[in-house]
């Protein structure tokens, strides 16, 4: 056998541990979120002020055991003391400017009622990632929209051969049956993993290939048929 | 049995794995750094720009199979636009403010030549680990020293079942594997993980519990074979 990570749980016992997940966060009310499961699939839908409790709300849903994917139907709400549009866009460039990994000057910021909206090109997938997480704590933001793009790469003909070099080397996703395509430079990645984060880890690791311009994840999370090939 | 036993790979092995991942890491500047290994436990040495890069080399090799520990010698030289202390003091309290996980004026902060402490009590150790992840991207930061205190807790009857619930709940962390003692509000986690994030997930979810004060981690990652090639 593959994964030996006892019986997949049903989706009334997701939806229970969901929800005796999200009662563990700091700062959310446990009333404030519906969850409901179906085909393992979890849909969060209710109110929250920020975009951090989002966020957290949805990682903590990804990270329960048996759970396949999170579809997310939060409301953020205004903040009642929400900084204006011109001080948050102000605060968030100083951010940036402040951050050591977002590249100097490469990234513009365009804020709407709280929504910021991320443009320019940057090398690395990574950069593009923490110029993102960089600001999601930040009070007023409501959403963001991350079109920052990446600079074109040269493609390669080893770009498999090293993600699986990759995928080999780390512990999360180490024996993990994935397959690895690879066309135009778009890297799928498909197959089995034991959780979401191995799930994630993965597509990072194929975004450190520097000739990978785009990775689709479609890893399924979970068990495989014992005696399968 | 040592890890390197374990997960089938020798010293000499291991450094040749972790050279390549700091290679091929987005972010790591790899011929900066140094790496040694002895028995299993890695010692990163050299010089980078920014404190957060040290970070991101050291979390690159944690997250290798066959790694037990790291021990992070990197020291972060500076650029040549290093902010004084005045301008970092004022980008700490600027970051300190804007976040919305980090309660308005619960945290002071200190820079002494480029180096940041952190004081003040806040109610979660999520706070506290998220005020020192802000604090840490900042360019110019040299070090964090996390001073912040919790506020006092009660202690619980039933804090081991409730964490040991939270740890069956998580996809990465075995709770049968993990053994959970709690002594009035701190928590010792003892036994053994696949991996550094399994680690990481499991002290988390003692955290996550409101009568814990202290945590005490001291799993072991340990690379079964379990998880076999197909």
């Amino acid at each position: 056998m593959t994964y030996v990570q006892g019986k997949v749980p049903t989706d009334t016992a997701i939806q229970q541990m969901v929800e005796d997940e999200l009662a563990s966060i700091p700062g959310l009310w446990q009333t404030q979120i519906g969850v409901s499961v179906g085909g393992r699939v979890v849909t969060l839908s209710g109110d929250v002020t920020t975009l951090q409790q989002l966020s957290a709300a949805t990682a903590a849903a990804l990270g329960v055991t048996g759970v396949q994917a999170v579809a997310n139907d939060i409301q953020i709400r205004a903040l009642h003391h929400a900084p204006t549009d011109t001080v948050l866009a102000e605060a968030i460039v100083q951010r940036l400017a402040w951050n050591a990994t977002v590249p100097d000057g490469a990234v513009s910021v365009v804020v709407h009622e709280g929504n910021v909206i991320l443009t320019g090109e940057v090398r690395w997938e990574f950069q593009r990632r923490v110029t993102e997480s960089s600001i999601r704590h930040m009070r007023g933001v409501r959403w963001i929209d991350n079109r920052i793009t990446l600079t074109p790469r040269e493609p390669s003909l080893r770009i498999r051969e090293h993600i699986h070099a990759g995928l080999g080397r780390s512990a999360l996703t180490h024996g993990c049956p994935i397959d690895v395509t690879v066309a135009d430079g778009t890297v799928t990645l498909s197959g089995f993993v034991p959780s979401h984060q191995a799930k994630r880890h993965a597509e990072r690791i194929a975004w450190n290939e520097p000739h990978v311009a785009a990775v689709v994840n479609e890893l399924e999370i979970g068990h495989r048929v014992p005696g399968a090939p | 049995m040592t890890i390197t036993e374990a997960a089938g790979l020798t010293d000499a092995r291991i450094k040749e794995l972790v050279e390549d991942e700091l290679i091929w890491t987005a972010g790591v500047d790899a011929p900066a750094i140094g790496v040694a290994v002895t028995d299993g436990a890695v010692t990163l040495t050299g010089e980078v720009p920014y404190y957060w890069h040290r970070h991101t080399a050291a979390k690159a090799v944690l997250r290798m199979r066959g790694v037990q520990a790291v021990a992070n010698e990197i020291t972060v030289r500076g650029s040549h636009d290093t902010p004084t202390d005045t301008e970092i003091a004022a980008a700490v309290a600027q970051a300190l403010t804007w976040s919305s996980r980090i309660p308005t004026g619960e945290i002071d902060a200190e820079v002494h030549d480029g180096g940041v402490v952190l004081t003040g009590q806040v109610s979660w150790d999520t706070t506290r680990r998220g005020a020192e992840r802000e604090i840490a991207a900042l360019k110019g930061v040299q070090w964090v020293d996390n001073r912040i205190t919790l506020a006092p807790r009660a202690s619980a009857a039933d804090t081991r079942t409730r964490i040991t619930a939270a740890l069956e709940r998580n996809a990465l962390t075995d709770a049968e594997a993990i053994h959970v003692h709690v002594d009035g509000t701190t928590a010792i986690l003892t036994g053994e993980v696949r991996s550094y994030d399994a680690k990481h997930q499991a002290e988390l979810a003692a955290w996550g519990s409101p009568h814990i004060t202290e945590v005490r981690n001291n799993l072991i990652i340990h690379t079964h074979a379990t998880q076999v090639q197909p």
